[in-house]
This record gives C-alpha cells, structure tokens and sequence, in this order.
C-alpha cells in the first residue's frame, strides 16, 4: 500500500480524513495555547532574575566614590567578564569610560557598542541599567541569553509534541479514509452497474464489520433485489400476456382471412370483412408498441450497442418518408452535415424514433406544409431536429404526449395510436439521450440530443 | 416444396396447413419439438417453419441441435414475442427468417418462397434483369421499356431491382421494407405502397400492361 493515494482529490473531499484534519487543527491550538502560557511564565521569571542580578551588582558600587575609583573597580570587574554575558560601563563626567563595551546616548537611552571585534556583544540583547553616581553614570547590563535559549527549548518541545501527532493523525485519517473510500467507491460501482441495467449487481462487504457503510451496501443489494424481481416478473407478465394474447390474435386474423377467402370481393360483407382485419389489426399495433415500450423501459441490453451514424439514419428516414410527405403536400427539408455524426446506440431503434417522429409530424403537422429534419453535433453532444408548422403541442401538453396512449383532444379522430411519441421516450432513456418538444413558432419541435461518443 | 411445420396451436396449425398444400406444398406438420426435432434429423426438407414457444423443446434449442448436426435447411421461426433481442437471439440461434405472430398467411408464404429458392437466387450473375418488355442494365443503371428510357430516383431503382431479381415471387411490405430499406420495425404510415405507386406511375404508367402487380392480402410482384 502506497502511502500517497493516486486519488488525493476525491480522498481529500471524504469526511475521515476531513475530521482527522480538523482535529490536527484544534489539537494545535490547544497546544499552542498551554506550551505558550508555560513560555511566557517562564520567561518572565528568567527576565525577573536577570533583573535582580542587574539590582544586586549596582548596589555593589559605592554611590559616594570618585571618578578615579569608581573607573578601577569597573575596569576590574570588565577584565573578569565576557562582554557577550554581562556588561559594566562608567562613563565619568571627565567623558572618560571604562568597562567592557562602548555606550553612545541616543534619545535619552543608552546604546551598547562593542568595545573592539575581539570582544562581541550577544545577539540576544540585553537588560540595562543606568545610575546616576556623583561623578558620572554607571551601566550595568546583561545579556538576554537565556531567555533566547527558552524560547529555543520551546519550540523544540513544541516540535516534539506536535509534529508527531499531527504526522499520525493525518496518517490515521488517510488511511480510514482510504478504507472507507474504496468501500464507498464498490458501492457506487455497484450503483452505477443497477442504474446501467445490470440489476444482478450486488455490493459484497469485505469486513465482517456493522457499521453506516455496511448498512448503505446492504440497502442497495435489497434495491437491487426489488428492482431485479419486479423486472422479471414484468418480463414474465409481458411474455405471458405476449403468448396468451397472441394467439388468439392469430386465430382472428385466421378466421378473418378464412371468410374474406370465401366472400366475393366487393359485397357488404367482404367490406365488413375487411374493416374488421383493419380493427384486429390495429389492435396489433397498439399491442405490439405497448409491449415493445414495456421492454425497452424495463432495460432492453445495451451490450449491442455500436456507433451508428445518424446522418444516415436521417437520410434513411427521410427517403423512405418523402413521397409520403409529397403526397400530402408537405415539403420535407433537411439540413445534414457532410460527414457522418456518431452516436453509441441501436441502429434499429433510433431510425425508429426518427420514423415515429417524423408520422407524428406528418399525421398532426399538416397543415404547416413545411417539416424540416436537420442532425448538428456540439459540446452537447450529437442533435436530431425534426421541427414542423403545424399547429404545435401546448407547452402544458408537452410532458403528458410521451405518456402512453395520451393524445391530444383534437387528434382524437387523427389516425395513429398514441403510443408513438412514448415509444420515442423510451428509446430515448435508453440510449441517455434527452428528448425535448418545444415550440417552433409556429408548430413543434422535437429535438433528440444524444450523448457524446467517447 | 417439401416442409416441416411445428406449431402447437391447432387452430393456426389447420389453416397454415390447408394453405401451403393449396400452394402445392407437401407439410409436416408436429405439435412437438422433440418429435419435430427427430423427424427433422432424419428426411431432408426444403424449409422449416418453427414456433418458438413450444411446450416441451423450444423453438432455439431445436434449431441450435439441428444445427450443431451440421443440417443447414433453411428455418423461419414464429414467435408471440416481437423484442429486437428476441429477433437477434434468433438468428444467433441459426434461424434465417422470423415472422411475429399474429401474421398474415400472405406473409408466411412470401418468406417461405424466399427462402426455400435462396440458393438458386444467389448464384445469378447476370448484368441484366429482364422482364416482358422491360430491362434493367445493372451496369449502366438504366431502365428501358419497349426501347424507352426510364428515369428512376435510386430508391426506385433500388425497389425495382429487388423485385426483378424475386421475379415471379410475391415481396410482402416488410420483406421490401427490410430487403430495400434495411428496415426492422413496422412503419404506422403506408410509406412502402406509396413508394411502389411512384414506381408504378413511371414503369407501368405511361404503357399498356401492369408489371407490378399487387398480391391481395399479401404484397407486390413482377411477372416475367
């Protein structure tokens, strides 16, 4: 196991390794805010001492002394101490100094100068003291060594402490993460195969642990399990009712045909003959669709799916249905790319929506005497337009025309058996391609958007 | 022709059979798969017309034994079920046609024809299609009759073709469909005799004699 997860941007978006992170951030804070309370303490404690040692070497020089002692009894007491520790200064009234560094006066305060390179003052700084003495001023200084070194210790212990818990928390987290994200990823899979039609998909649990994701990963298998028997059990209903209604359908149109075969072509009764093959035999098609949409909604394959070209598909559509548009004075147009547009999908069922939707306009676009069928293809991905002038669909309308067997009050007397469109809905889903109707002003517009192929 | 018939309703079984033997065909007809399945394996026949739901072997299962015993005669199924993967697994299986129930008879006659002269077909190789006074130079593409030249769009051309070549044999609307368009669904509109009445308006038209002829109850064919 990697400890660096080529997936860092999703793992970083789950919530072990989110809350691992925002512990890091309270456990610093915390942290931060005790070993800085202990620091500061400390620290004046030390500033206080150095302080009191600054109080006891003044007090050590006699107030009353001349110039000439007081400079001797510095001088000693300088030739004894590293200027870097503590610093002693006289400067007399006379100007003449003595001790272990310069002092020069800027502002009222006095600043500490290096007597010569051999004798380096400390980085640290200093505490001073200045004392006015009857024949000049004394300064007494020491260094703030040990307060730098303090605060140095610090740091190093909060080093100590925080590095390493902040490394294992965030190593903790990663790795919960890590788990629980690969666990979340099997259940998406699995997901993702039922919402593609596989519904025998099913999340095994690798663990023998309860917990959330175990619970998710068994409510998608009982979903799946639901869903996989209501879609057997439509199959078998559709397959049933398929047989049991079939060949009765058979047997009339047997019977049908027996009788028209012994009628004299022409009579009443060869013409009630053929009306009723007519009925039987739109009772066929209106069987027949609902069960192909039964199919097709209930996940028809898609393993046979190819890249088909709806350019030819359109020309296909648009040749086979042109005399047919001639014949009721619509002028069928188009506007198709010179090369072909690719969409992932069944050749057969696509030409099929097109045929469906170009009856559709044919039956209840009329009047318009214009349809027009164009294929483009953009970001979007791959687009079909078949738009018409006829009367058009009432945006309200728009929605129930894909339900089954819903028509329109004035297509009531209009041939066709309200199925068509919803076959086109259904065909739609199943290929992820997005059906749209829409006013052409005047007229409808129907317009089939397929995914892009990848 | 010589035919093997398996189908277990006995209604639709009576009246496929009375009309194929007024077509002078000879049938066998079984109510069985496993029986039909023996009898299949032992006489030779020149098409077999299978149900697929059978009560005891299915239709596919009989056509995948028949098959994998290298017996090659053609087969139409019937089937109560119109799914495209229904129509697939079929011909996966070995079946050549597929003819959903309920059909016409017209419709069964036309594919069993179609298939049971398949071979003879196959083997014409000849540029020009003839019939009566009518040619068609498949070459040149062009289209005469009594000497007069005939413009014809590709499509038309293409449907003319189909039915010179089955000259003499009866193409129902779904055969051209699928033989001339590729078709595999059934259109609501009558886009196939619209095609066929533009087609006749220029071959037949503008002459004495009809040479498409409409088939009641069945579809359209050219006499020789």
């Amino acid at each position: 196991m990697s400890i660096i997860p080529q997936n860092w941007p999703r793992l970083l978006r789950s919530t072990p390794l989110r809350l691992a992170f925002l512990l890091i951030i309270l456990f610093t804070i915390i942290n931060l805010l005790t070993v800085s309370g202990a620091y500061i303490t400390l620290k004046n404690r030390t500033e206080g001492d150095i302080r009191e040692n600054i109080t006891a070497e003044l007090s050590g020089f006699d107030v009353a002394a001349t110039a000439g002692a007081l400079r001797t009894l510095v001088d000693a007491k300088a030739r004894a101490t590293d200027p870097a520790a503590r610093v002693y200064l006289f400067v007399g009234d006379d100007g003449r100094t003595a001790g272990n560094a310069l002092a020069m006066r800027e502002n009222n305060r006095v600043i500490l100068k290096e007597l010569n390179e051999e004798l380096p003052l400390s980085e640290a700084g200093y505490l001073q003291e200045t004392r006015r003495l009857s024949s000049g001023v004394l300064v007494v200084a020491e260094s703030l060594e040990p307060v730098v070194a303090l605060r140095r210790t610090f740091v190093t212990i909060l080093a100590l402490t925080f590095l390493p818990s902040a490394l294992t928390s965030v190593a903790l987290g990663l790795w919960i993460a890590r788990r629980s994200a690969r666990r979340v990823a099997r259940i998406e899979a699995t997901l993702g195969q039922i919402a593609a039609g596989d519904l025998t998909a099913r999340y095994s649990e690798q663990t023998n642990r309860q917990d959330d994701l175990s619970r998710i990963g068994e409510g998608v298998n009982r979903m799946a399990e639901k869903q996989e028997a209501a879609v057997t059990a439509l199959r078998q209903v559709s397959a049933d009712i398929a047989h049991d209604l079939r060949t009765p359908l058979q047997r009339i149109a047997v019977l049908l045909s027996d009788l028209s075969g012994q009628l004299e072509d022409g009579t009443e009764q060869a013409k009630i003959a053929d009306r009723a093959t007519d009925e039987a035999n739109r009772a066929v098609s209106v069987f027949q669709s609902l069960l192909q949409i039964a199919q097709i909604e209930g996940g028809a394959p898609t393993a046979d799916f190819q890249n088909i070209d709806l350019v030819t598909i359109a020309r296909e559509m648009i040749d086979l249905y042109e005399p047919s548009a001639d014949d009721v004075e619509i002028a069928l147009g188009h506007a198709l790319p010179d090369g072909p547009v690719f969409v992932h999908g069944d050749r057969t069922m696509v030409s099929q929506a097109l045929a469906n939707i170009l009856e559709n306009a044919l039956r209840h676009g009329k009047s318009g005497k214009v349809i027009h069928v164009s294929v483009d293809e953009s970001e979007a991905g791959a687009r079909l337009v078949v738009s018409d002038n006829g009367p058009g669909i009432p945006a309200e309308e728009r929605d129930k025309v894909l339900q089954r067997l819903y028509r329109l009050e004035q297509s009531r007397t209009t041939p066709g058996n309200g199925l068509g469109l919803s076959l086109v809905a259904a065909i739609a889903q199943l290929h992820d391609a997005d059906l749209a109707l829409a006013d052409n002003n005047p007229g409808l517009r129907v317009s089939l958007t397929f995914p892009k192929v990848a | 022709m010589k035919l093997l018939f398996v189908e277990d309703d006995q209604t639709t079984a009576d009246y496929v059979m009375r009309g194929l033997s007024e077509e002078g065909h000879s049938v066998d007809h079984f109510a069985s798969g496993k029986e039909a399945l023996t009898q299949a394996m032992n006489t030779a026949y020149d098409v077999l017309i299978i149900d697929r739901m059978l009560p005891d072997l299915d239709g596919l299962s009989l056509i995948k034994s028949l098959r994998s015993a290298k017996i090659s005669t053609p087969a139409i199924f019937l089937t109560a079920m119109s799914g495209l993967e229904d129509r697939i697994d079929g011909l996966r299986a070995g079946g050549d046609d597929y003819l959903v129930k309920p059909f016409a008879f017209g419709e069964l006659s036309a594919r069993v024809a179609a298939l049971g002269r398949r071979l003879p077909m196959a083997a014409t190789v000849d540029t020009v299609l003839k019939a009566g006074d009518l040619e068609m130079d498949l070459v040149a593409r062009t289209v005469t009759r009594s000497g007069q030249n005939i413009d014809l769009l590709p499509r038309e051309f293409s449907l003319l073709e189909h039915l010179l070549r089955r000259k003499g044999r009866v193409q129902t609307r779904t055969m051209l469909l699928e033989g001339v368009w590729n078709i595999h669904f059934d259109p609501q509109t009558n886009v196939v005799e619209t095609h066929i009445s533009r087609l006749r308006s220029k071959v037949d038209k503008p002459f004495n004699r009809d040479l498409i002829l409409t088939v009641r109850g069945s579809g359209y064919k050219i006499d020789g």
